[in-house]
């Protein structure tokens, strides 16, 4: 038995870890862009905790995919870790294609919003394919 | 008080100081990772105006002169290329670092980006009106590069990070090239 197989625990802790990350995110940035009166898809975004920027849109999406990432950590479930992983890389195109035409950047995000999809989704994609399911 | 005994070095040491190392090295990793996020924040596509100030910086108060003939030549020409390159690579630095995943790999990409940095803003000092000087301090850079290094040397991202909890499961010739820069 090696190392890695007596500690399975350990995957499922970094997703549900990386699962609350982005429902802090997505809660916070959801909450404070629309106390701020922002519109859904506003293309400017609003500063979350001096830490990213989203529109309320975005601030759902991270949100949502967050939640499924929960699931998939609480189940074990290698599916729903892998489709909440490739969801975040889609928003993070989505905030590269807002950067280039700013009238596509509904997520409301720049640099930092971009490197906290690209955190969550590349560390759920890392986890996913070694993610034991719930005993 | 256990002790135990750290495998590649030999040295004996206790529980708690292993415990603290691993806690230093995961606070610091999340803290570079931190900054370069943030300096993804304020490079703002798809113009990149503030940057360009910055990356033209050198040529009015050079540190490097090798460097600034790189960037008369070869960044300046092609600025929206490497300002889209920019932009992506710090952002992915922030995520990597943050959550400590092939941490050796972009501890080293870290490493190299801080050099350019150095070489852009290192002298930058201008005197305003009031008389006051606004400067770099340029130990900040050589601190960039410094925890780099270490960042690179501890396989940081073991302690607290993604490579700790997925290194022992990468198999096959991809995993080996994982173990390699986690």
């Amino acid at each position: 038995v090696s190392r890695a197989e007596e500690r399975p625990g350990d995957v499922r802790t970094a997703v549900l870890c990386l699962a609350v990350l982005g429902i802090v995110a997505g809660v916070a940035g959801l909450g404070l862009a629309l106390a701020d009166g922002r519109p859904l898809l506003d293309t400017s975004g609003t500063r979350v905790l001096g830490w990213h920027h989203t529109s309320p849109f975005g601030g759902l999406v991270i949100a949502v995919l967050s939640g499924v990432a929960l699931v998939g950590g609480l189940r074990g479930s290698r599916l729903l870790a892998g489709l909440a992983g490739s969801g975040y890389l889609l928003a993070a195109m989505a905030v590269v294609a807002g950067g280039a035409v700013r009238e596509l950047n509904v997520l409301g995000g720049t640099g930092s919003t971009l490197s906290v999809l690209f955190a969550l989704g590349a560390g759920l994609l890392a986890c996913a394919p070694v993610l034991a399911p719930k005993r | 008080v256990s002790v135990s005994v750290d495998a590649r070095s030999g040295v004996p040491r206790t529980t708690a100081e292993a415990r603290a190392t691993a806690i230093g090295l995961a606070a610091l990793r999340i803290l570079i990772g931190w900054i370069w996020l943030h300096e993804a924040a304020w490079k703002i596509p798809p113009r990149f105006g503030v940057f360009q100030s910055w990356v033209e910086r050198p040529l009015e108060f050079p540190v490097f002169a090798p460097y600034n003939a790189v960037v008369e030549a070869v960044i300046l020409p092609n600025f929206l290329l490497f300002a889209w390159a920019v932009f992506l690579l710090e952002a992915a630095l922030g995520a990597f670092l943050i959550v400590g995943l092939a941490t050796r790999l972009w501890a080293a990409i870290g490493l190299l980006m801080s050099l350019p940095i150095f070489f852009s803003v290192a002298n930058y000092s201008v005197t305003g009106e009031e008389g006051r000087t606004l400067s770099e301090w340029p130990s900040a850079y050589y601190m960039m590069i410094a925890i780099h290094l270490l960042l690179l040397l501890a396989a940081a991202g073991r302690h607290h990070g993604l490579d700790g909890v997925l290194r022992d499961r990468w198999t096959g010739r991809a995993g080996a090239l994982l173990r390699r820069v986690s």
